[in-house]
């Protein structure tokens, strides 16, 4: 949120649907400190989630508007950032038009689209003149891995992201779990969104699908963001991951799972992990992942990667954690972030969001 | 994700079995409005509004009101589920299972293991239990270690509408009888609850919250009231581990005393009686398979052993609140030898 050109307000998150309000933990600058792009400025905790948010800009973190221990809404003004020579009496100013902004319920709603028969679930966020972003998330996941960049990347245009056919909320069907077959109800699905021009972005399995839906788009696709992508990597999709989730039945294993996603262990909670067991107990939900993972995650993952992206003329980055131990980092072709695994946009979120909105102003 | 009371959780749990399965059947008393009188059919849904619609949908061969004679319609579920059908029954509250015990206890708990395996008993029981509701000792019991002693018998206790929906289509799909037993201060309570079909296994314990300095143990009603004492103890710098072992038969021990190892410190919170009830088996379990473990006494945080008072004020005192369980979790906590 931009005041004026000299002064900028943090606000309080909105991390998915259920995030009303979060309570501010601790603030990690103090009044004075100079603040940098990506720098953790202070830790917010929900009933599910303890998180750092990071500075989006540069300059002097000026005043503190919500104390450590106190509970603001989604959307609510927590901090305010400018250089040193805006004068108190601005800030006032600011603050004051602050408090009376805040946003109802922080801008994420819900839909769902027909894509040819199969009822998929979208979160979207923002609004404007901006082609549109259109954010598919990797295997086993749902909308919510983009929850800490979706409205970070939602300046001047809608950000769609879609849960996947047997993910999230969208409806079971094991019978589209060809790469072909999930590309076009994603396409679908994008097609209901918008008949424009747009942007694409997708995770792991959601890269891979952008790619191909990337490909049968043409020009309608500005720019394609590609995070740890399947099929692109520097190695195969890890089996152990992959296994691992499809046979996790229970919480332990499954938490040995999901640490696999991650560069710090410590960040896979116990509610990541009950969601990702419940999403596998939806009715006919196990046998649809088995059958994307066997169609779209084995040795197979690379079919057609080189004809999907000869067939693309749009800019393309491609971003990649490090350490990430489910798909490795290719040789070349990728920025690649250190100490991050296999979730970017996750940890880190702010480089993330960051990165991709230079992208899409790029090839506007 | 879509946002529902628990109440409607269940209610579409019904719906989506029935619907499933024709062999699904329910009955119980009012549960369409009442038999033989002139009123509005299914004006409640029940008398609790958990099967409203049921009778519109899958009509009066499936959806039956029965005479009042729990003994009649439990012993008549029994049978249907020996026959193949897959009943789930309502007891309008669980207090009233005195007069049909012995169609719970020696017949439906008994028929796989006395006719060697070869009998199948796939019926649920449905029942509203615990205190709080101003319904006075006949009606606010917290019953669920009668059914957990008995062997033969599933018992569940859910503690929010997710896990209510899958609990129950669990239950349903269970080839065992079930004893499936709601809270009735919970029914309003409102909760993310996916649309489509799922399950909740049994015997899977749901970990609420972690933290490195005292596991708190809570059942139904009683988990969000540890919730809300692990938010008062966070500000102390108390951080608890909660876990809601969502069935007391079969009961998740590995992750028990997974954390009472990890913790040392085990506090029990439970809505029922005291003497032999679940707070003193899951303080047993810790003590015998975990003693090595302990860095202090096991705490319980139970009711007193008297009937559930109907004074407003002494049932508000019967019940373990929020304050109660932090004080205990401190104790244990701070419990040093």
């Amino acid at each position: 949120m931009t005041a004026d050109n000299r002064i900028r307000i943090v606000t309080m998150p909105k991390w998915g649907m259920t995030m009303t309000e979060g309570k501010v933990s601790a603030w990690l600058k103090e009044p004075g400190d100079p603040v940098e792009p990506g720098e953790e400025l202070l830790e917010v905790e929900t009933e599910k989630i303890a998180n750092a948010v990071e500075a989006q800009e540069s300059g002097v973190l000026r005043r503190i508007l919500v104390q450590p221990g106190q509970t603001a809404p989604c959307g609510a003004p927590l901090a305010l950032i400018a250089e040193a020579d805006v004068t108190e009496a601005e800030l006032d100013a600011v603050a004051e038009g602050a408090e009376s902004a805040v946003a109802e319920g922080g801008g994420l709603s819900t839909a769902r689209v027909d894509a040819g028969g199969l009822s998929l679930r979208v979160t979207s966020a923002g609004g404007g003149e901006g082609a549109p972003l259109i954010l598919l998330h990797g295997f086993g996941s749902d909308a919510g891995a983009w929850m800490f960049v979706q409205e970070a990347l939602a300046q001047g245009r809608a950000v769609h992201a879609i849960d996947l056919p047997s993910h999230g909320d969208s409806d079971v069907d094991a019978g589209v779990a060809t790469l072909e077959a999930l590309a076009e109800r994603v396409g679908a699905a994008v097609d209901a969104l918008t008949d424009g021009p747009l942007h694409l972005a997708g995770h792991s399995l959601g890269g891979r699908i952008a790619l191909r839906l990337a490909a049968r788009r043409g020009k309608r696709v500005r720019s394609l963001t590609l995070i740890a992508p399947a099929g692109m990597g520097g190695g195969p999709v890890s089996r152990d991951f992959v296994d691992g989730f499809l046979r996790a039945d229970k919480r332990r294993p499954m938490k040995e799972a999901l640490r696999l996603l991650v560069a710090d262990e410590g960040a896979v909670t116990s509610e990541m992990v009950e969601r990702a067991l419940a999403a596998k107990r939806i009715d006919g939900a196990q046998e649809a992942l088995e059958a994307i993972a066997a169609a779209c995650l084995g040795d197979n993952a690379p079919e057609g990667v080189a004809e999907d992206r000869a067939a693309i003329s749009a800019p393309v980055l491609v971003l990649w954690g490090a350490e990430d131990r489910v798909i490795a980092p290719p040789a070349e072709g990728a920025e690649v972030l250190e100490g991050v695994g296999h979730l970017p946009q996750m940890e880190a979120a702010s480089r993330i969001a960051a990165r991709m909105a230079r992208h899409l102003e790029g090839a506007e | 994700m879509p946002q529902k009371t628990f109440r409607a959780a269940l209610n579409e749990a019904l719906h989506q079995e029935m619907a499933a399965d024709p062999r699904v059947v329910i009955f119980g008393e009012d549960i369409t409005g009442g038999v033989g009188g002139d009123g509005e059919a299914d004006a409640w849904g029940g008398a609790f509004g958990v099967s409203k619609g049921l009778l519109a949908k899958f009509g009066p061969e499936r959806v039956l009101d029965t005479p009042i004679s729990e003994s009649a319609f439990v012993g008549a579920a029994a049978g249907a589920a020996l026959m193949g059908l897959r009943p789930v029954v309502e007891i309008m509250f669980v207090d009233f299972i005195g007069v049909c015990l012995d169609q719970v206890m020696n017949q439906a708990a008994k028929f796989r293991y006395m006719f060697g395996g070869k009998a199948r008993t796939p019926m649920v029981l449905r029942a509203t239990f615990g205190a709080g509701a101003r319904s006075a000792s006949q009606h606010s019991q917290a019953l669920y270690p009668i059914f957990t002693h008995i062997p033969g018998l599933k018992v569940v206790v859910p503690s929010n509408p997710a896990d209510a929906k899958g609990l129950l289509i669990q239950a349903i799909r269970d080839d065992d009888p079930v004893i499936f037993l709601e809270h009735k201060m919970l029914y309003d309570t409102v909760g993310e609850v996916p649309d489509k079909p799922y399950v909740t296994p049994f015997g899977e314990a749901r970990v609420v919250r972690e933290g490195d300095d005292v596991t708190i143990v809570a059942l139904g009603r009683m988990v969000g009231r540890a919730e809300e004492a692990a938010r008062t103890l966070a500000a102390e710098g108390i951080q608890a581990t909660i876990l809601d072992p969502r069935t007391t038969s079969p009961l998740d021990a590995d992750t028990i005393l997974e954390f009472a190892e990890e913790t040392g410190r085990v506090v029990v919170v439970d809505e029922a009686n005291p003497r032999c009830g679940m707070a003193a088996d899951i303080a047993a379990l810790v003590a015998e398979e975990a003693f090595g473990a302990l860095k202090a006494p096991i705490l319980k945080v139970t009711p007193p052993h008297t009937p559930v008072p109907y004074a407003p004020s002494l049932e508000d005192a019967y019940l373990p609140d929020a304050a109660r369980i932090a004080e205990a979790a401190r104790r244990a906590a701070r419990y040093q030898a």
